[in-house]
């Protein structure tokens, strides 16, 4: 979009000697031009891929359920962190969902002080891990015993109106399939 | 009259056992404590799980994280003055961050997953790595030039290892040759102005003074713990639980012991020693903790909230 400031000067330039390179090139440096038309590559970036899927009628989700003991063990966790790392940014933010599962600590008296420093340690995990999706604490423990059967995905297929679950380290095809899903 | 034998047999072994074991002792010294400083609470970002800790003499205290893969700066009013490292394998980098120690110019750290320790200068700039190729479950520094580390015993047996900063071994300390069973032989480390090695070893009741030619000094076992709980775990089969944690040293030679699973206060009982091995006090913490350290100025520093809090205590003795 082109500002007035600009356009003024423009028409100044135009009358005069050269005008019409003048104006060639205002209307080359102010017309919003697509990225792509330069950089050779006409095919959309997984990343507006992502953001049209994202904003599309597609509402395909998928939630992904951490086990709080296993934050604390880098081997345990990493295919897991690797996939979701993989996942854009916009999917992240609009389709992926996380939750925190973790054991009641009896021992702890006070539930909802333990909750709260559960949900800080997450909180602190996930921005250092780069996890671009909201995580939401599993204070009924209704996960549990699906985090015990290690299932850590689970996917709501809004095209087959079924849900899948999936365990990690993924099985071959599985994580193409996921983000097919997700994506189209 | 089966019945009656067996209970008679388990109120003679109770008879015999509790006189030995500190529950039934008086105490000789009385240690308090007071709190001096806290850093993370649960509405701020300054510590989501801290595992090493370490203080210098100018009153810094250097924290590793192991929830956001750090090393951590604070004054000594707590305030976060830097925080240096990042989730990797690379030179500063974390994978899962566990012990700390300091010496008057340098920070050592080690990972549970990551060979060798970590060399940091006090402005938390990564220096080296000294390159060793085991586990280390302790660390303590005595100097740049003295360095010494417990080897976790598995498979082969424990030992001590005293190197320069170059990582060249000086001495070392097998401290534990009869195989009992895999992890049997860990333990928890300190060293005393003398050259003493302190051993508390955490699956047997068993608390120790070696000295640097590897001769034993005293043995003790406080708890009266005579069987060790195991689990076949995979292939092996393993002790699961702790008797004793930590071990820190005051700045008098006494012997600060952090108990575990079989404590009246499992986690927050701390029996004190004296130097030869005299049960003088138990000290129970108003929380839970992993580890205690006693820094060169004898404050105590403990966990709290399950490791989002670092407390500081000054020690009183009366």
């Amino acid at each position: 979009m082109r500002t007035r400031g600009a356009k003024r000067g423009c028409s100044n330039r135009a009358s005069g000697r050269g005008g019409r390179a003048w104006l060639a090139l205002c209307l080359f440096c102010l017309w919003p031009v697509p990225a792509s038309l330069f950089t050779g590559c006409s095919s959309p970036s997984p990343e507006d891929t992502a953001r049209l899927s994202a904003s599309s009628g597609n509402r395909t989700v998928c939630w992904v359920l951490f086990d709080f003991d296993s934050l604390f063990c880098s081997p345990c966790l990493a295919p897991l962190l690797e996939f979701c790392r993989s996942l854009p940014v916009p999917i992240q933010e609009e389709k992926v969902r996380g939750i925190l599962v973790y054991g009641a600590r009896p021992d702890r008296g006070q539930d909802g002080l333990y909750a709260r420093i559960v949900q800080k340690k997450m909180h602190g995990f996930a921005k250092a891990n780069s996890l671009q999706f909201p995580i939401v604490l599993d204070g009924l423990h209704v996960f549990n015993s699906l985090v015990k059967s290690s299932v850590q995905v689970l996917l709501f297929d809004d095209v087959k109106q079924t849900v899948k679950a999936y365990a990690f380290p993924l099985r071959p095809g599985e994580r193409d399939e996921i983000m097919q899903l997700l994506l189209n | 009259m089966m019945k009656n034998g067996k209970m008679f047999r388990r109120a003679a072994a109770v008879v015999l056992i509790v006189p030995l074991s500190i529950f039934a002792a008086e105490q000789r010294l009385k240690v308090s404590i007071q709190e001096i400083l806290s850093i993370g609470a649960l509405d701020d970002e300054a510590i989501f799980q801290w595992t090493g800790v370490a203080a210098d003499r100018d009153g810094f205290i250097y924290v590793l994280d192991g929830l956001d893969y750090s090393l951590k700066k604070f004054d000594a009013k707590g305030k976060l003055v830097k925080k240096a490292g990042r989730k990797g394998q690379g030179p500063g980098e974390f994978l899962a961050p566990r012990l700390l120690a300091c010496s008057e110019d340098f920070l050592y750290a080690t990972d549970q997953t990551v060979l060798g320790i970590s060399v940091f200068d006090k402005d938390l700039q990564f220096k080296k790595r000294i390159p060793f190729s085991a586990p280390l479950t302790d660390l303590f520094v005595r100097s740049d030039e003295t360095i010494a580390i417990v080897v976790m015993g598995f498979p082969g047996p424990g030992k001590i290892v005293v190197m320069d900063g170059s990582g060249r071994i000086q001495t070392e300390l097998a401290y534990y040759e009869k195989d009992a069973g895999p992890m049997m032989d860990s333990v928890s480390a300190a060293l005393d102005g003398q050259g003493h090695f302190y051993l508390a070893y955490l699956f047997q009741d068993r608390i120790e003074r070696w000295d640097q030619r590897g001769k034993r000094l005293w043995s003790k076992n406080l708890l009266g713990i005579k069987k060790v709980e195991m689990k076949k775990i995979g292939d092996y089969v393993l002790p699961t639980e702790v008797c004793y944690k930590d071990i820190s040293l005051d700045d008098r030679g006494r012997l600060f012991v952090l108990a575990g699973k079989h404590a009246k206060n499992p986690s927050r009982d701390v029996y004190v020693l004296s130097p030869s091995g005299e049960w003088l006090s138990t000290l129970t913490l108003p929380d839970t903790t992993h580890c205690i350290y006693i820094d060169r100025q004898n404050f105590l520093y403990v966990r709290a909230n399950e490791g989002i809090t670092l407390k500081k205590y000054r020690l009183i003795y009366e």
